[in-house]
């Protein structure tokens, strides 16, 4: 049975609120589905704000949360979501292609960077999963940072250690808890 | 069959293809025909595009009917579109993929401002466009190990392609 007292938690010494909500845009089915995958696309032709459709359905921390109206005449709102909820429903993906296809392949400096750390495309399989298991913890605790939103989606940075090497990660919130990573090395920590 | 009922593309023959239909394309049915229906089909990899078309009846296979949101939603597209008038035509044509290398053809604020300028390259990051933009991370790290860069929304237009990623 959930209580007030789920959402509370200490970061830092200070006791914070870590409530969750879930974002609204009106007329989008709650349930997963179908109906409101094509009612998404939808109300993107029937020219309705494409930033609060794609909001629709996605999880936040209340305190960690885009701005809510989005802009005039906004009716989207949030409702409360159970820190269990959160966590049963919680999902990172990660493709194996953002390894396999991208940091191995050598695009934009970065193959180097993991090759120094001691990893290689073999280990493709075992990044994408740690990478997915890091991000999961990461968004359920609310340790994550809200970065660009615009018609493509809510991207959040997510902190991810490999052997001692702290990094952002970039990842899209969509619907239901699920986050999807685009991607693997998005900048450092300010030591 | 009837107006508003959810159907998927069965038959994906030459004719559509040129419409840059695909396999499995959904769509709703906006009139029905004896033979020939018109469909409008929602794009998943560009969301916001669409088609209008005439489709033969035997082409399409209709999503199983539930009770409850089949209602809702048939109450939301009699609302929605009486009032659109969309034109007849196909997809847009899909150029760009997951993991393909892009250079930035454009200087502007939009993109600047995530320091992001004209000639600098990128990989896409998803197959899924949203009204023709594409998320491209455009994100590297120097020999030093300082990063610069941002993963962000890019207009097609602005864009070209380098390197098709080959899987």
């Amino acid at each position: 049975m959930s209580s007030a007292f789920d959402n509370i938690v200490v970061i830092n010494d200070k006791v914070i609120n870590n409530r969750w909500i879930e974002w609204e845009h009106p007329g989008i089915p709650n349930e997963s589905g179908i109906f409101r995958e094509l009612m998404r696309m939808l109300l993107c032709i029937f020219n309705h704000c494409l930033i609060c459709t794609k909001l629709d359905g996605c999880y936040f921390l209340e305190r960690k949360m885009p701005e809510l109206p989005q802009h005039n005449r906004c009716d989207c709102f949030k409702i409360e979501r159970q820190i269990q909820q959160v966590q049963n429903i919680a999902k990172a993906e990660c493709d194996i292609r953002k390894f396999t296809d991208y940091i191995f392949k050598g695009a934009g400096g970065k193959k180097q960077l993991f090759e120094s750390w001691g990893y290689k495309i073999e280990n493709s399989q075992w990044l994408k999963e740690e990478f997915e298991n890091q991000a999961k913890k990461q968004y359920i605790t609310g340790n994550y940072e809200l970065k660009d939103l615009d018609i493509s989606g809510q991207r959040i940075s997510i902190p991810i250690n490999l052997n001692g090497h702290y990094f952002k990660s970039g990842w899209m919130v969509y619907p239901d808890g699920k986050i999807k990573n685009t991607t693997p090395f998005g900048g450092w920590f300010n030591e | 069959m009837n107006k508003y009922d959810i159907i998927t593309l069965k038959n994906l023959t030459d004719i559509y293809e040129q419409y840059n239909l695909y396999q499995g394309a959904k769509g709703i049915v906006a009139n029905v025909g004896s033979e020939k229906s018109k469909i409008l089909f929602l794009n998943e990899f560009d969301v916001g595009d669409y088609a209008y078309l005439e489709i033969q009846n035997e082409d399409i296979e209709i999503f199983p009917k539930s009770s409850k949101t089949t209602q809702d939603f048939k109450q939301f597209m009699k609302k929605n579109l009486n009032g659109f008038s969309p034109k007849e035509k196909g997809f847009n044509k899909k150029e760009v993929d997951a993991y393909d290398e892009v250079e930035l053809l454009v200087e502007d604020d939009k993109y600047s401002k995530f320091g992001i300028h004209k000639g600098d390259t990128g990989i896409v990051v998803d197959d899924v466009m949203t009204k023709s933009h594409i998320l491209v991370d455009f994100g590297k790290i120097d020999k030093n190990n300082n990063y610069s860069g941002d993963c962000i929304s890019v207009n097609l237009n602005d864009i070209k392609i380098l390197n098709k990623n080959k899987d």
